[in-house]
């Protein structure tokens, strides 16, 4: 559970702090760095939980 | 990501650091024994070619990293080819950096901690020092590298009491095939991934050459290799140090220097802490330009800054396929020499004719 709510706090930083001034330099960038957060996040938590 | 200049100093140390991060982890023991020592002279050979191609893309291309220079070479197609090939290999080559050192934050100090937790708050040190771009990154090096050496020079002259010349016998019992293999597994992890330092050299200071710069650091790292490797060897032994993860540390524990003996792992372990995000922020650095490479032409605004989202990444897959399952992790270490050696040595090359091609016919036609 620790695991669990110290990589979601990490995910929401880095939401917040990446890639919410990225919306604003253009679609690639954001994408880009959208879809490999997600990637990492969505593998952390499979990791964690099964 | 913040530019700034790479003095000779600060590029000189993160040289050396990546050459020497596995040498200090691995020990670089395997089947040879006490010829391991061939192996790693074995290792270098490879390493002046690779060196000789490195300094003279430098010189031909001078204030460019890699994928500029696959830009200035093979047109847009080949900086995008360029960057996406080298962000996915500085992505899990930072997976693997970021598995070893929480691997080994975990057994050494933190049993009770996950590993996902330590992974995290280490890319986060990594992530740091990434963002503050080339120059801190050189300073960081320059007084990690120092230190590094002092607790290495310190450990080796406590250990001179648990040094046994016999354990570094006998030599020429193992076969040329295996000194081959062990070689060239030794040249991909010290000496393979040294393409990263092309992804810095258009943060160069001008006053750097290349050519010095390069054989400086080879020489350097090859002589450390070499130190840590006999120290492990007279200490444990050949076939313990092999069978221990983590040699260097381990050989700092058996040492015996009366009451402060425990502070000699505690020492060893900062260094292993130290090299290793100075080792883990390079190899993230030079993924997230790659990346960013890959996605915006260049001249066109900052550099993105690709460092978080690249090392979450790296961390996900460090935790899941690296370190998760021994199987996997095993399996991975096997694969991880051959995987660096296409990119790390093979890919420069055809930018390098190229580049020699493209010289020659702009010196014909003046």
């Amino acid at each position: 559970m620790q695991e669990f709510v110290l990589t979601t706090v990490f995910f929401l930083a880095a939401v917040w702090f990446d890639l919410r001034p990225k919306w604003k330099a253009g679609r690639a960038p954001f994408f880009l760095s959208a879809v490999l957060t997600a990637a990492g996040y969505f593998i952390l938590v499979k990791n964690i939980f099964f | 990501m913040t530019q700034g200049r790479l003095s000779f100093r600060g590029a000189f140390f993160l040289i050396v650091a990546a050459e020497v991060s596995a040498v200090t982890l691995s020990g670089l023991f395997g089947e040879s024994g006490a010829d391991g020592w061939i192996s790693i002279l074995l290792a270098a050979l490879p390493a002046i070619p690779l060196i000789l191609v490195f300094s003279r893309l430098c010189a031909l291309m001078p204030g460019k990293s890699l994928p500029e220079m696959a830009g200035l070479q093979f047109g847009r197609a080949g900086e995008i080819i360029a960057g996406a090939v080298y962000g996915c290999f500085f992505i899990i080559l930072t997976a693997a950096m970021l598995s070893g050192y929480t691997g080994f934050i975990h057994l050494a100090a933190l049993p009770r901690t996950g590993p996902a937790i330590i992974c995290l708050v280490f890319l986060s040190l990594c992530a740091c020092l990434c963002r503050g771009g080339s120059e801190t990154m050189g300073k960081w090096s320059a007084i990690t590298g120092v230190l590094f050496l002092v607790i290495l020079a310190g450990l080796i002259a406590f250990s001179a009491e648990n040094i046994k010349p016999g354990n570094l016998m006998p030599v020429f019992t193992t076969s040329a095939e295996t000194l081959a293999a062990e070689g060239l597994r030794i040249f991909a992890l010290t000496h393979g991934e040294l393409v990263l330092i092309l992804f810095f050299a258009g943060d160069f200071a001008g006053d750097i050459k290349p050519q010095r710069l390069f054989w400086g650091a080879l020489g350097f790292g090859l002589i450390l290799a070499l130190i840590v490797f006999f120290h492990n060897c007279a200490v444990l032994g050949p076939y313990t140090a092999a069978s221990a993860l983590f040699p260097l540390y381990r050989a700092a524990s058996v040492i015996d220097a009366g009451g402060i003996g425990i502070r000699l792992e505690t020492l060893v372990a900062l260094a292993f802490m130290l090299i290793g995000i100075t080792k883990t922020a390079a190899v993230l650095m030079a993924g997230a330009r790659a990346l960013s490479r890959a996605v915006r032409p260049a001249g066109v605004g900052a550099p993105l800054k690709l460092t978080v989202p690249a090392g979450f990444l790296a961390a996900a897959l460090a935790v899941s396929a690296l370190g998760g399952d021994a199987e996997k992790g095993e399996l991975a270490r096997r694969f991880l020499p051959a995987f660096i050696l296409a990119p790390g040595a093979l890919l420069p090359l055809p930018l390098w004719i190229s580049a020699e091609i493209k010289k020659k016919r702009a010196g014909k036609k003046t």
